[in-house]
């Protein structure tokens, strides 16, 4: 008896220690996040390709990432491929399919395909647009405009979802590629909706509606004759002077799009107890969202003569929070599920040997494992600004408070060509040290196709 | 646990629950290999319909490209064309703007038009925006370094009389794992001296996709 106690003492310390081995997909994915804050993208997709190129449940997982990466090199059309192939394996993926049913119940979530929350599917598709427009494939990126609605109209049917938040982004974004396209009625819809999806973030996440959509709003609505609709947003706003479309008609527009920091990781929750009545080893492990530090505290622009502040457009970390807040309580349904088999399998075996029950028991503990994938390098906060400016070649440079140490970065973009009646798109990724909490001395991020300064 | 110890567990009876444990196990192993099982490869006619996504594919582009030619080909517009100048129209291709929910590969059916068309022998076709601009380069080039008798001259392209424009739309209708799916391709040639359209060419397809509910 004795003799079986030590067994099972050295047993459960063999068990934490493997725990504290054992590589999640938040831990792995660091390796890749540590070669982007050095703005080594190559070597971050080899990372990431050893890591999980050929996991068929990661497949999702593989290519958002992958497609993150290669936009942040600069490959637009790779990424676009790398993120369609995310999108179709989506579209399968909805199916419930039985035998993961069946292994996550035995195992872990982690044996799960990865499928995406509803706010990475919207991103995905929103990073698709801009790597689109950024390319000049304007009706391409319509496409993706559409099936951004197709997608909504399903994520709204299906988890009859009143409010989501998740919306106003994209659907501000269709709205800007509406209205670049020249089709008002497309665009004035567009903005409507996202309108309304900043109202609905702004009572429960704190996102105000951007300066430049309520420009826009004025601006359709004047275009379309709305005058009812029109009054009230200016009362609303109060705003009472904007460029309307004709006199912008002679006039390009500039958007510049800024991505920065990093989404929140997905960290592993556990707890591990001996039950009194059996002795039995009880272990459960849920994920929690852990944010990263904010990444900057500001971004100004200065084009020509012009300069201005980008706005905040969308925050990742409120969505990711809410969407894993929604899924919480079939993540712990199906952990009390399998710990109810896990305590039914240890006590039969008990039956047979104690030895036996002591094998099945820490097993089953130690696959215990909480399923922390989650699209990582997305950024935490998405910033932008719309310049209007007359046709012509301009130099843009975004100056960018950073957080991570006060001081000022500037990123220029040569030889940016403005063309009348048409946007011209420029976007950028800022990812400093300290959003990966690394105990390492700041290091040079450059960018291939920036310049850096200090100020 | 000794080596003897652990030999002696594989041969303890285990209880129901954990046959049917191994039983799930074996079940699943096996759905698994069968699942990852190497690629089979069998050749297809090209006229042989297989739908699988539900999206736009071969089959639609043939349909569209056939019953365009037929149409264009059947229209007064061509043998009034004739009758007037005693001379066959030439065509350019324009743009046909996707519109729809779809990614689409536009050039296969403007490529299968234009080559019924050319072999027709009933329509010229002027090369495109892109392609003129290789060939202008050549010719620019044939200028500085081709003989004397074979240099191409410039300023000896031929007008077109007409362009071929259109547009691809999509009406998507869903509800749960069921999507109606509408297609309308509109071809539009327009005279290039009065911009008049002289022909419109119209092709329909519906499709019905079911989403499977489960999967392996």
């Amino acid at each position: 008896m004795a003799d079986m106690m030590w067994l099972r003492v050295a047993a459960y310390a063999l068990l934490l220690l493997s725990i504290h081995g054992c590589a999640s997909y938040s831990a792995n994915i660091r390796n890749v996040e540590q070669q982007l804050i050095s703005q080594d993208y190559q070597a971050a997709l080899i990372t990431l390709d050893k890591l999980y190129a050929g996991s068929d449940r990661d497949a999702v997982l593989y290519n958002l990432n992958k497609g993150m990466l290669l936009r942040m090199s600069g490959d637009y059309s790779a990424s676009n491929a790398a993120f369609e192939t995310a999108k179709q394996l989506i579209d399968r993926l909805e199916a419930i399919s039985l035998t993961e049913q069946a292994t996550s119940l035995a195992v872990n979530d982690q044996v799960k395909s990865y499928e995406g929350a509803v706010f990475e599917k919207l991103l995905l598709h929103f990073y698709k647009i801009l790597n689109y427009l950024e390319l000049g494939k304007k009706d391409e990126a319509r496409v993706e405009v559409l099936q951004v609605d197709q997608r909504l109209k399903e994520i709204k049917q299906k988890q009859s979802r009143d409010d989501l938040p998740e919306e106003a982004w994209v659907r501000y974004m269709a709205g800007i590629v509406f209205e670049d396209l020249g089709e008002w009625s497309d665009a004035m819809i567009a903005y409507r909706k996202a309108y309304e999806a900043y109202k609905s973030y702004l009572a429960s996440y704190k996102l105000s509606i951007p300066y430049s959509l309520k420009v826009a709003l004025l601006r359709l609505a004047d275009r379309q004759g709305l005058s009812d609709e029109l009054e009230q947003y200016k009362q609303e706003f109060g705003i009472n002077q904007w460029e309307t479309i004709a006199e912008r008609q002679h006039k390009g527009e500039l958007v510049v799009v800024v991505n920065s920091g990093l989404a929140p990781v997905k960290k592993p929750n556990s707890a591990t107890v001996i039950s009194p009545s059996s002795g039995q080893l009880i272990r459960i492990s849920v994920p929690a969202y852990v944010k990263r530090p904010i990444a900057l505290s500001g971004v100004n622009y200065q084009v020509a003569d012009q300069q201005g502040q980008l706005e905040i457009t969308e925050i990742v970390d409120p969505l990711a929070i809410k969407a894993l807040e929604r899924e919480m309580p079939t993540i712990v349904a199906r952990a009390a599920a399998r710990q109810a088999l896990k305590y039914q399998a240890t006590k039969q075996a008990n039956q047979q040997d104690s030895a036996l029950g002591l094998l099945v028991n820490i097993t089953g503990a130690l696959l215990e494992q909480a399923d922390t994938r989650s699209w990582t390098t997305l950024p935490q906060g998405i910033y932008m600004a719309r310049i209007p400016l007359t046709p012509g070649a301009y130099n843009l440079s975004l100056h960018i408070v950073s957080s991570y140490d006060g001081r000022h970065k500037t990123f220029s973009f040569d030889g940016l060509r403005i063309r009348a009646g048409e946007n011209t798109y420029q976007s950028l990724h800022w990812i400093p040290p300290n959003v990966v909490n690394l105990p390492n001395t700041p290091k040079e991020y450059t960018r291939v196709k920036a310049t850096y300064e200090t100020r | 646990m000794n080596q003897k110890r652990m030999m002696s567990l594989q041969n303890y009876q285990v209880g129901r629950f954990g046959k049917i444990c191994l039983q799930l196990l074996i079940v699943s192993l096996v759905l698994f290999t069968l699942a990852a099982c190497s690629k089979k490869v069998t050749r297809m006619d090209v006229d042989e319909t297989k739908d699988l996504s539900g999206d736009w594919n071969d089959t639609d582009s043939r349909l569209v490209s056939k019953e365009m030619i037929g149409d264009v080909l059947s229209r007064p517009w061509l043998s009034d064309f004739v009758q007037k100048t005693g001379s066959k129209p030439a065509v350019i291709v324009g743009e046909i703007r996707n519109l729809s929910h779809e990614h689409i590969a536009v050039g296969t059916f403007v490529g299968d038009m234009e080559r019924e068309l050319i072999n027709s022998g009933r329509v010229d076709f002027v090369a495109s925006k892109t392609e003129r601009k290789e060939i202008r380069e050549e010719r620019s080039d044939q200028d500085l370094h081709a003989s004397e008798e074979t240099r191409k001259a410039m300023g000896q392209e031929y007008g077109a009389d007409y362009m071929l424009k259109g547009t691809i739309n999509t009406i998507i209708d869903a509800e749960g794992d069921e999507q109606v799916k509408y297609y309308q391709v509109d071809l539009t040639l327009i005279s290039l001296v009065d911009n008049r359209k002289a022909w419109v060419g119209q092709k329909k397809i519906k499709k019905f996709v079911e989403k499977n509910k489960f999967r392996l």
